[in-house]
């Protein structure tokens, strides 16, 4: 069951709502031109996915339950990414996303969220631990 | 390639200014979406103000991929495969930076078959702020360097 808790509240074992997406080549064409990036690998027949569009997409913030109490910021402030697969572009995925740790830092509160892609088979695309830590305005 | 790497040997990927019109098409949503940009601390003024920000800042993840350009330069699509990166984000990039990915071979080790390679990798301004630093490895293929 996906968590309604505001972002700064979640705790190890708590789970968003998973987003479903086409990674559709007018996605990939605004991360090209974001990035600068006008690799043949990315563009044309049998184009790949460029992995800053897989990391944009397995942030925190992508899913629908994503909520931040009025007054608070999140911060990501490491991040562990293990790229598995190539992606052809107009390949539907999926992302899933976990809370699996949490620790202390220099008196601030982290949690570890793992961001899994797949793509329409289950098959493992890409893996992204997010370190993620939250500010208060006063 | 990574057979051909030796530890110590160094990577500079192409300058790049982070100007504004990217950071918009990056973190403002879809082109087309309705009132784009999306207003948030990498797009807009006064949400980079409310947040106690002097301007808005690019996301971490755009510069983080200035890193992933440079490793698919030095993989190619190995790394899509076999990529791993652990990266911080220690300072903020305000639009207008202009970064430069670098990346230095810590190490190349022939494991089971395959070559591991480790890097040390960075993203700094031009006068040598790092904003993005960490550790990247690939694996490949014996058989197939």
């Amino acid at each position: 069951m996906p968590t309604t808790k505001f972002a700064h509240e979640l705790e190890p074992g708590d789970a968003y709502e998973s987003l479903e997406f086409v990674a559709s080549s007018e996605m990939n064409q605004q991360i090209l031109f974001a990035q600068e990036d006008f690799d043949q690998r990315f563009t044309g027949t049998g184009a790949r996915v460029h992995p800053a569009l897989l990391l944009q997409m397995a942030a925190n913030t992508k899913s629908p339950s994503f909520r931040l109490a009025q007054g608070t910021g999140s911060i990501l402030s490491e991040a562990q990414t293990e790229f598995i697969r190539p992606v052809a572009v107009g390949t539907r995925l999926r992302v899933d996303w976990r809370v699996t740790q949490q620790y202390e830092k220099r008196s601030r509160r982290y949690y570890i969220m793992m961001a899994e892609i797949v793509d329409a088979g289950g098959a493992l695309v890409l893996r992204r631990d997010l370190h993620l830590t939250f500010t208060r305005s006063h | 390639m990574p057979n051909a790497l030796t530890a110590g040997q160094e990577f500079n990927g192409t300058v790049r200014e982070l100007t504004m019109t990217r950071m918009l098409a990056f973190s403002g949503g879809p082109f087309a979406s309705h009132g784009w940009p999306a207003k948030n601390i990498h797009t807009d003024a006064a949400k980079a103000v409310e947040a106690g920000l002097a301007a808005p800042i690019a996301s971490g993840i755009q510069c983080e991929a200035d890193i992933v350009r440079l490793l698919l330069a030095i993989f190619g699509k190995r790394w899509l495969s076999s990529g791993k990166l652990h990266v911080k984000y220690p300072r903020p990039v305000f639009a207008g930076a202009s970064l430069r990915p670098c990346a230095r071979v810590r190490g190349v080790q022939a494991r089971e078959g395959s070559t591991h390679v480790e890097l040390d990798v960075w993203c700094e301004t031009l006068d040598k702020q790092v904003v993005v630093v960490g550790t990247a490895t690939c694996v490949e293929p014996q058989s197939a360097a």
